[in-house]
């Protein structure tokens, strides 16, 4: 995540990605699941992503 | 009374439907707007009879990747404003959920740092939404042609947030020479880096 050539890997985290940050990629390889959200997230939300897909 | 449910459900269904529309990419037509610049003065693109195009950059007084930009907005505009190019800087951040970002802060900045550039107040975020702006700094190069104006490059300033002398992809500067030279943008969009607007919260 040091490449500061942003535009070559912001579209490979997640192709819906606008560069805007903060953005937040859950995932838990072994149940195969995958999130990723851009933008601000309060702590209830994050909790409620969590639960949500991990 | 089912039936006035529906109908409001359809309703909601349309006005959601006329809000959201697609982000601009290259090659759409660009509305114009009509925003409070830091003097007071209401500003629309309209108003630059001279102008070939715009450097239209959503932008903030908060954001530290706006402030690893700061200069180089600068010398954009002092490059390519008299050429027909001027930067016009946008703040659609919320004041609310970004006091740093109010009208009083921009105007504040704008004399300390002795901006030449039109610094413009998005209130009400809309200028943001229409063009599917999503974060700051986030440039979108428009020309005019005939009455409207297009959307030439939507993205990043360059390819090195955090130093300028490194950079060596120019993409708004680029844009604008082959522009000015009556030529095709070499590179049509690319994704930015920056702060994620702050909406208002409903």
């Amino acid at each position: 995540m040091t490449n500061l050539d942003y535009n070559l890997w912001i579209e490979k985290v997640d192709p819906s990605w606008q560069g805007n940050i903060p953005a937040t990629l859950f995932f838990n390889n072994q149940k195969k699941k995958r999130h990723f959200h851009a933008g601000e997230v309060d702590e209830k939300e994050l909790e409620t992503l969590i639960t949500r897909y991990l | 009374m089912k039936k006035s449910i529906l109908l409001s459900a359809a309703g909601l269904l349309v006005a959601l439907l006329t809000v959201a529309n697609e982000p601009y990419k290259a090659g759409d037509t660009a509305a114009d707007f009509n925003l409070r610049n830091v003097e007071g003065k209401m500003i629309s693109l309209s108003q630059f009879n001279d102008a070939k195009g715009f450097i239209v950059v959503f932008y903030c007084n908060t954001c530290p990747v706006v402030h690893k930009y700061e200069q180089r907005v600068i010398d954009l505009h002092r490059e390519f404003g008299s050429k027909g190019f001027p930067v016009i800087a946008i703040n659609p951040n919320d004041r609310n959920v970004s006091p740093g970002d109010s009208y009083e802060e921009m105007q504040k900045l704008a004399k300390s740092k002795n901006y030449q550039f039109q610094y413009l107040y998005d209130e009400s975020q809309e200028v943001a939404r229409k063009y599917g702006a999503t974060n700051t700094p986030h440039v979108y190069v428009l020309s005019k042609k005939g009455g409207n104006l297009k959307v030439e490059y939507v993205g990043a300033i360059d390819n090195n947030a955090d130093d300028a002398a490194a950079a060596d992809k120019h993409y708004v500067a680029d844009a604008v020479n082959k522009l000015l030279k009556g030529e095709q943008v070499p590179v049509a969009g690319t994704k930015a880096i920056g702060c994620t607007i702050k909406w208002k919260k409903v």
